[in-house]
């Protein structure tokens, strides 16, 4: 059985404007592959609006939030639109507690959480590591999940930056054909 | 955080003080300087589903392609400053960045309609000096080599959609002439006109407001009435304006249309774009399922396509349009490069409305010449498969057709018909699979895959945000019912068209409605029954207008009161307002909206203005 009230190490930072509708179906994933030791943070970005939650009614994101367990799932707010680089900086100032963040959108669903324990357990076992890589599934215009997979191994920081841009790039050029 | 905190992270360039957006290009910036921190670990199995439509990178192209490289240009010279690359990864890397940044330029010249950004306006208010030639100034600056696909895109899309050169070269010889005859109308009425048409922005709108405007209190409902001298100078106004708006000269290649053959049925389909491919991919495939066809064979069809030049090359080569050449007869009507990427885009929304009425009245006058029934369809429809016999019979014994329908999305449709119709072919595909759907499965389809516009106009007791338009939509005892004073035509024959006053600036379902002054007629049919004639629009969910947020004093009958009272509520309004078309499906709708029935609208809202009257 999970230990939910486990020492939260990881904190997922979903920054959010004005989709509680999509905010409450990500939550709605993240709820159902619950990892001990890990908390979502929904970073409000002046959220004004309300919208309409299959069977919960017209809610705002704090109305959605308030749905999960406060433990779990931890609200921070700005009263006003400053942007995601400006609210990050926010959080890791004023609130960041904990050994790891990930970050996450608002549009993604949850499929596993296999992958964020397997990572967890590598970061705490060794104190050189400073980042892992997930990969994500992608939803297109077509309907069709594309995997952008990962072959690599453990590699020096040096080594990354050289062989990594260029995945970044090839996924940021994939998603611009797409658009074509 | 040690990682975190050690590299001083985020380190925001703040974009967004010049109206530009940090989200693109900060999260390079934080995974390259956490990674210069230790070493890197992979997993192999994905964590997330990510949905990488309806999102910035896809409606600001040029933004974030500028963004990204502001963030990649600093993270690469500190990286290169600490070591941590060599000069040729660093220029790799920016080289990757200038491509997507070309790209941009490219395709923001492009009309789309998931794209909102339409020139280089927003990285302007950052950039100093075009962007172009900061392109080029940052590859000589950097030394990055010009691939093949950027020399492409320089020569074959952006130089031409930008200043068409290639227009220019290709057309001299008809420029100097059309310069020529220019000049001597020019010295006469066009140059004031010609001027205001250049600088384009505030004058341009407030231009074609008072066409429009002009348009409309001349041209509504009683042209006979109006004396003879204010319809010579309404004619001369309005031809002026159409003929140096969209067809003078080299602004487009506007053909001249002329059939002798007599055509049964005119259908008139407007496309360029992306609706390309939203065409090829349901509306040919449903022209070709087995009724619509047989329907084909027994009266002459012609299709008459109002496209770009792109639409007819893709048409001559896709499968499943050759096909479509098999059965009926087709002719296009081909809009100027120059006017669809040089000028569209620069346009106005209405405008591009305009533009389909110009086309559409084009085909109203063919079709009046030919004395056909004209079928004004569009490319995002979705049509039955007997649609051609339904409308056939419906001609015996009226004179017109109309009918309202709401928007599905597009992807639920999609998926939907992969799964029920062994999928539908697509652009690429080279096999032709038809598609046959009855109307009730139309119905069904557009019920289960409402689109959030839909969902935003349907009006219920239980909703604080609506969008108001001429369509009001309800939720009534498991059906949707809609109430609307602005009804598609799904055809109408020659002699309503005749008697009709044909605004060449609109579409015409725009004003079928209002100006036609027998719409009470028995000749006119309100379709009521959706599943008697299916048809359905389809749209990508990111195309959604204006919500308006019901203010907490304001009842709901007291809003809709307010919105009436801006409207002019003459008799063809009322009389169409009284009309409803049912959408039943066969299964339970999963709406949480309380059911509201539309008789409301009469009892609480109309009623108001009629008893005033």
């Amino acid at each position: 059985m999970k230990n939910l009230h486990a020492p939260i190490k990881l904190d997922i930072l979903v920054p959010t404007l004005n989709r509680p509708s999509k905010l409450f179906h990500f939550l709605t994933t993240a709820l159902e592959l619950r990892i001990p030791g890990i908390r979502i943070v929904v970073l409000g970005d002046g959220c004004k609006k309300s919208e309409e939650i299959p069977g919960k009614g017209m809610l705002s994101t704090k109305e959605v939030v308030a749905l999960f367990d406060k433990e779990f799932v931890y609200y921070i707010r700005n009263t006003e639109n400053l942007g995601l680089a400006a609210t990050l900086d926010l959080y890791y100032k004023n609130y960041c507690t904990v050994k790891y963040t990930m970050l996450a959108n608002d549009k993604d669903e949850f499929i596993s959480t296999q992958p964020i324990e397997s990572a967890l357990r590598k970061l705490e076992a060794d104190p050189k590591l400073s980042l892992v890589m997930i990969p994500v599934l992608q939803k297109d215009l077509e309907m069709d999940r594309r995997f952008l997979s990962f072959s690599y191994k453990r590699m020096s920081s040096k080594e990354f930056i050289k062989i990594m841009y260029m995945m970044l790039i090839y996924s940021i050029v994939e998603d611009i054909l797409l658009y074509e | 955080m040690n990682a975190v905190h050690q590299t001083g992270l985020p380190r925001n360039l703040n974009l967004r003080r010049y109206g530009l957006e940090d989200a693109f290009g900060i999260d390079i910036d934080f995974i390259l300087n956490i990674a210069s921190t230790g070493d890197v670990e992979f997993e192999l199995e994905p964590h997330m589903r990510r949905n990488v439509l309806g999102g910035f990178t896809e409606r600001y192209p040029l933004t974030f392609a500028y963004c990204y490289y502001q963030y990649a240009k600093r993270i690469m010279q500190e990286l290169y400053t600490k070591g941590y690359v060599e000069l040729q990864t660093k220029r790799d890397y920016l080289a990757w960045w200038h491509l997507l940044f070309m790209r941009g330029l490219a395709v923001v010249y492009q009309p789309s309609e998931r794209r909102d950004e339409k020139n280089t306006d927003r990285i302007r208010q950052h950039l100093k000096i075009p962007a172009f030639l900061y392109l080029l100034k940052e590859m000589l600056q950097n030394k990055t080599k010009i691939s093949g696909e950027m020399r492409s895109l320089i020569f074959t899309a952006y130089l031409p959609k930008r200043f068409l050169l290639f227009k220019w070269i290709k057309l001299g010889l008809v420029y100097r002439a059309g310069s020529f005859i220019c000049r001597i109308i020019k010295s006469f009425v066009a140059q004031p006109i010609r001027f205001i048409f250049k600088i384009r922005g505030k004058f341009t709108n407030i231009f074609n407001a008072l066409i429009l405007n002009l348009h409309y209190k001349l041209g509504m409902n009683s042209v006979n009435s109006k004396p003879k001298i204010i319809l010579l100078f309404y004619s001369i106004y309005y031809d002026l304006y159409l003929n140096f708006a969209f067809k003078f000269s080299w602004l487009s290649s506007f053909k001249k249309l002329s059939s002798s053959d007599k055509t049964d049925y005119l259908v008139n389909i407007s496309v360029w774009g992306d609706y390309s491919n939203t065409f090829i991919n349901f509306l040919a495939p449903c022209l070709l399922s087995e009724n619509n066809i047989k329907a084909a064979n027994t009266k002459k069809i012609k299709i008459l396509f109002s496209c770009s030049k792109d639409f007819r090359k893709q048409f001559r080569s896709n499968a499943t349009c050759i096909e479509l050449s098999r059965y009926y007869r087709i002719e296009f009507n081909v809009l100027g490069d120059f006017f669809l990427y040089t000028c569209l885009p620069n346009f106005k929304h209405d405008l591009i409305y305009n533009i389909l009425g110009s086309m559409q009245n084009k085909a109203a006058l063919i079709a009046i010449k030919e004395q056909a029934v004209l079928i004004p369809l569009f490319p995002d429809f979705i049509i039955e498969e007997a649609f051609f016999s339904k409308i056939m019979d419906l001609h015996k014994k009226y004179d017109a057709l109309l009918t309202t329908i709401f928007r599905s999305d597009i992807r639920e449709i999609n998926q939907h018909l992969k799964h029920t119709k062994q999928g539908t072919p697509n652009s690429n595909n080279k096999c032709v699979i038809p598609l046959s759907l009855s109307a009730q499965e139309i119905v069904n389809m557009q019920c289960a895959a409402l689109h959030e516009e839909t969902l935003n106009r349907i009006i219920s007791p239980s909703k604080s945000e609506f969008s108001i338009t001429p369509q009001l939509i309800f939720k009534n005892k498991n059906q949707i019912i809609i109430k609307a004073y602005h009804w598609t035509p799904l055809f109408i024959s020659h002699v309503i068209l005749k008697s009709m006053a044909l605004l060449k600036l609109e579409p015409i379902d725009a004003y079928f409605v209002s100006t036609y002054a027998n719409i009470k007629s028995k000749k006119v049919y309100f379709l009521e029954d959706a599943s008697q004639v299916g048809v359905c629009e389809i749209s990508y969910p990111d195309k959604v207008g204006p919500i308006q947020e019901k203010p907490a004093s304001l009842s709901l009958d007291k809003m809709l009161i307010e919105y009436f009272g801006k409207i002019i509520l003459n008799e063809n309004v009322l009389y169409t307002l009284s009309k409803k078309i049912v959408f039943a499906p066969n299964f339970k709708l999963k709406l949480q909206y309380k059911d509201l029935d539309p008789q409301w609208l009469h009892s609480k809202v109309l009623s108001h203005f009629i008893i005033k009257k």
